[in-house]
């Protein structure tokens, strides 16, 4: 009772006054609390389901246009392979029947060519089929057709390229490995187009729950800041591209120079469990 | 009202202990506190800690009545000062942001005014009203930004949501406690009533306070970065000698 007593001074009922004002302003506060965090939480629950929906929707976009445009490389691939590679080869049959009627010498010299060019031309397709689905990643995973794409820059003398996987045991999907590879293959296209690098090279290695690959060079490379510039505003492709196929896998990607300067680090980030 | 001198003293040392303990909070998890709202709302704790050792020193050890006024005073100024840069950091529309800036020099130069124009001796509770007016709207207003501007983090998760709780209940719950202050504080009743109301709103606040820096040490800013580096030991190879390249 001796917060409500009268006071000198004060008109009378001054300590009832502002006992209850306190006490009021004190259950406004609270109202206006407990109004913010159940609205907020309301809004925010709504706009996070949206946001999902949202996400899943994109999500089946990016999955359909990469199934899609994978699925025709593979049928041009197999068109290539299986029709062209044949007909190529019954017409090289042809323009050997088609000589006898010429002189020996000029007939050998021809034949000669014709065959030489055929036989590039199906070199030719071959490659083209190889580099639209690799066999070798096809049949013995990403590991392997890592090696063979390094090895093939290497072969050309003026890179020294190099592979090294560390933990490999399990395989990803094959539509995981397909989307890194191409990723891969790009990144390495534009390091050998741009960078003017003296070697690559690209290791590998997991935890229990990621992936990680990481491409190292020498040459003239990005950082991540110009990486989202180029992805935002450039015109090319080949970014945007991977950035995409980054999504599909839900990965990450980050480009960064060497604390010593001496090489850029691009390093790709994959969870094991992608729904992809 | 004898038998009650004890709790008071009881509740006015748990107040010394929670008006310490953000302070020492920010302390203990400084490599914690990143952002620029936070920076200032730890120097603010350094101040309120180094202000209340010296209120304690003048009102304990040097009973002088009239240097703590003074200290007072200079306490609430520089607590509108250190307030205002906080929302300034905390409130998104620029308008907003640096009004309140200005309001902190109006209120220097109105803090200055007053003092020159009260009575001397006797602690002016009007520029404390005043403030207590302005951070209520200020902290509704950063509500009301926070539900337009976040649609997607619930509000609980920062830190300058539960400081602006602590402060909404402070300055609310000794709103009328300040408004009554000038003609009733010579009242022993009322006395009693002020110390009850002021130390239990004023624990309320350092326990949201606390909440507020014990939410941020949980608070991982570099967990959503999309540009945060991947960490991973890739880099334990050895460079392949080029022969091209003089590395």
């Amino acid at each position: 009772m001796i917060f409500l007593q009268a006071t000198t001074g004060a008109p009378p009922g001054s300590n009832y006054i502002m006992l209850l004002g306190t006490l009021g302003m004190i259950s406004l506060t609270l109202g206006i609390v407990f109004f913010v965090i159940f609205h907020q939480r309301k809004v925010t629950r709504f706009n996070a389901e949206l946001k999902k929906l949202e996400e899943d929707k994109q999500q089946i976009l990016l999955n359909a246009s990469i199934k899609f445009q994978e699925e025709e490389r593979n049928r041009i691939a197999a068109d290539l392979h299986d029709d062209v590679g044949p007909l190529l080869a019954t017409a090289r049959l042809y323009l050997n029947e088609n000589m006898i009627n010429q002189e020996p010498a000029s007939q050998l010299q021809s034949i000669f060519s014709a065959k030489q060019i055929i036989d590039d031309a199906i070199q030719l397709i071959r490659n083209i089929s190889h580099s639209m689905m690799p066999p070798t990643l096809k049949n013995f995973g990403l590991e392997s057709a890592m090696s063979d794409l390094f090895q093939k820059i290497n072969g050309s003398g003026s890179l020294n390229a190099s592979v090294r996987f560390h933990d490999y045991r399990t395989r990803l999907k094959l539509e995981q490995e397909l989307l890194i590879f191409r990723i891969i293959q790009e990144l390495v296209n534009n390091i050998i187009k741009h960078s003017n690098a003296g070697f690559i090279h690209l290791t590998q290695n997991a935890t229990a729950t990621h992936s990680y690959l990481r491409l190292h060079h020498d040459g003239h490379g990005i950082i991540q800041s110009e990486f989202d510039k180029l992805n935002q505003v450039g015109t090319g492709l080949g970014l945007k591209n991977i950035a995409s196929r980054i999504k599909v896998l839900n990965g990450r990607i980050f480009f960064e120079i060497d604390p010593s300067h001496t090489y850029f680090k691009v390093t790709i980030e994959i969870p094991k469990d992608s729904t992809y | 009202m004898k038998k009650l001198i004890p709790i008071l003293q009881i509740l006015i040392y748990i107040n010394y202990l929670a008006e310490f303990s953000p302070f020492l909070l920010c302390l203990f998890f400084f490599k914690k506190i990143k952002t620029a709202e936070l920076k200032v709302f730890f120097l603010y704790s350094i101040f309120y800690a180094f202000f209340l050792c010296l209120s304690i020193y003048f009102r304990i050890f040097l009973k002088n009545g009239s240097l703590q006024l003074i200290v007072n005073r200079v306490f609430l100024v520089s607590e509108f000062i250190f307030l205002s840069v906080f929302y300034h950091y905390c409130i998104e529309k620029k308008f907003s942001k640096w009004i309140f800036l200005l309001s902190a020099i109006f209120f220097l130069l109105f803090s200055f005014f007053d003092y020159y124009t009260s009575k001397k001796g006797v602690f002016s509770f009007i520029p404390l009203v005043i403030e207590c007016l302005f951070f209520l709207v200020v902290i509704i207003y950063f509500f009301y930004e926070k539900l337009q501007n976040d649609l997607y983090t619930s509000i609980y998760y920062y830190p300058s949501f539960w400081i602006s709780v602590g402060f909404l209940i402070y300055f609310s719950g000794n709103f009328f406690l300040f408004l009554f202050s000038r003609t009733m504080y010579s009242n022993p009743s009322f006395k009693v009533q002020f110390t009850i109301v002021y130390n239990f709103v004023a624990i309320i606040k350092n326990i949201f306070i606390c909440t507020a820096i014990l939410v941020n040490a949980k608070t991982d800013y570099t967990k959503h970065d999309p540009n945060k580096p991947i960490e991973i030991d890739l880099d334990s190879f050895i460079l392949p000698i080029n022969k091209n390249n003089n590395l």
